[in-house]
């Protein structure tokens, strides 16, 4: 009971959220991560290039849009 | 309900047999440990790019060329602009500066800053800085990792870009993102739009891409056809694919995780079932002297399923408070290496402090459920000792 109230007390103080990220990410307006991925990775993950299939790409177009567009 | 009796027998019995429980509690508390810092890494990073989402343009338009993404003209603006729902196209200029003795790399990110939006929002990251200043010599601001780099190799004060040209570009270090930013400013550069231009080698009448942006949802998907009828060779990226992109790329890691933890808490069982299939002659003798005392087999088993629950639970809060301490005061170290990758700069990353409370209630049953699930045979079997022999 002492440790749960503990890790209360303290998750209760420090809950303020620090806004500078969001600050950041309003300027560049980019989702660009600051991973250490190597020279060779793409490190904007989401706008990678189409050889890495585990992230992000354009979705396939569905003909029947290209009907209801017109 | 076990009365007040009943507790106090049971934690005075917790405290003589306090040995045989040490490992039993050890080894809980680092595995709920591990578990619980990688639900709340995964999710502390997690709810931090959120915040970037926000801001996202709704649309993303790169132009491809055989598989990779190169420099737009900037005249394809105008087209997208007499899209109806699309407010703003905003050509954006970025890139990688690899610097290749030690084959790492920074985001160098070009802003006009003679837009009144873009120093608006600069001041909110710097709140005195002076705009007019800043542009009056090539000046840069950069993260906290690109300023560690940098001091590493002497340049305290500036730094000299090599562009594709050939030539040298002194610029000069005027500020500093603040740490809290460096999940994403970690190795990021912010300079004036046109000095981007120069260093990363992108014409005057070119972009890296366009930033479209449209309020209504509703009509996003209209805007993405009249988008693809304009141009072929694009790539149209919506904040949506974004947000999945970022979803898989940290739950696919939390679970690897958690496959891990699956293979680790069946072996955790199995050493359970074996720990407390051991009975001792001194324990058997104590059950004895309580079944002659008159208690049943239900409560026998009570008594030591109530040892081993308060045992779990005690771990798990000690496992959870550890994970907690560890990843949001002592930054993660090694596991986060994982999350954020550790082959560029170092990444020194402060987490807002969030819990996913249904996260960690689930893995709360996980790990109750098993553990109890494994203490109650040898606790049926112990109990049902035939009193008059477990004397003797």
């Amino acid at each position: 009971m002492i440790l749960s109230s503990a890790f209360i007390a303290v998750y209760v103080h420090f809950t303020h959220k620090s806004r500078s990220i969001e600050a950041v990410a309003n300027l560049t307006t980019l989702p660009c991560i600051s991973l250490g991925v190597e020279y060779f990775e793409s490190k904007n993950r989401v706008y990678a290039d189409s050889r890495d299939k585990l992230f992000a790409t354009m979705q396939p177009i569905n003909m029947m849009d290209f009907v209801y567009a017109k | 309900m076990p009365n007040k009796l009943f507790l106090n027998f049971l934690f005075l019995l917790l405290y003589k047999h306090r040995v045989k429980h040490l490992s039993i509690f050890f080894i809980s508390t680092l595995i709920v440990f591990i578990l619980s810092s990688v639900l709340l890494l995964s999710h502390a990073l997690q709810e931090d790019i959120k915040q970037t989402l926000k801001s996202q343009p709704e649309f993303t338009i790169q132009k491809m060329r055989g598989g990779r993404s190169v420099d737009v003209p900037l005249f394809w603006a105008d087209g997208f602009e007499s899209i109806e729902g699309v407010v703003d196209v905003e050509p954006r200029v970025y890139g990688e500066y690899f610097y290749e003795p030690n084959e790492h790399h920074f985001t160098i990110v070009g802003i006009d800053f003679f837009e009144l939006a873009h120093s608006k929002k600069l001041k909110k990251i710097i709140s005195d800085i002076d705009i007019k200043k800043f542009l009056s010599k090539p000046n840069m601001i950069i993260g906290q990792g690109v300023k560690a780099f940098l001091d590493r190799y002497h340049f305290f004060d500036y730094y000299v870009f090599r562009p594709p040209d050939r030539s040298k570009i002194e610029v000069n270090i005027y500020d500093y993102f603040p740490k809290e930013s460096s999940l994403v400013s970690n190795d990021m550069i912010i300079m004036d739009i046109d000095l981007a231009r120069q260093i990363l080698g992108v014409d005057e009448d070119e972009a890296t891409d366009f930033a479209l942006y449209s309020p209504n949802e509703l009509e996003a998907d209209n805007i993405k056809i009249k988008l693809i009828l304009q141009h072929f060779d694009t790539r149209i990226i919506q904040k949506s694919d974004i947000q999945k992109a970022y979803d898989k790329l940290f739950n696919y890691k939390g679970g690897i995780f958690l496959i891990l933890y699956m293979i680790v808490l069946l072996t955790f069982m199995m050493i359970l079932y074996q720990r407390y299939s051991m009975i001792q002659s001194s324990d058997k003798k104590e059950i004895g002297i309580l079944r002659a005392l008159g208690w049943s087999i239900k409560d026998v088993i009570v008594l030591k399923i109530g040892e081993s629950f308060i045992v779990a639970i005690f771990a798990f809060l000690l496992g959870f408070i550890l994970a907690f301490i560890y990843v949001f005061f002592l930054n993660a170290p090694l596991l986060g290496a994982i999350f954020y990758g550790y082959s560029n700069l170092p990444t020194d990353i402060v987490l807002n402090k969030s819990v996913d409370f249904s996260a960690v209630f689930l893995l709360f049953l996980f790990y109750i459920l098993p553990f109890m699930a494994a203490v109650l045979i040898p606790a049926w079997r112990s109990s049902v000792i035939d009193p008059l022999e477990a004397m003797r």
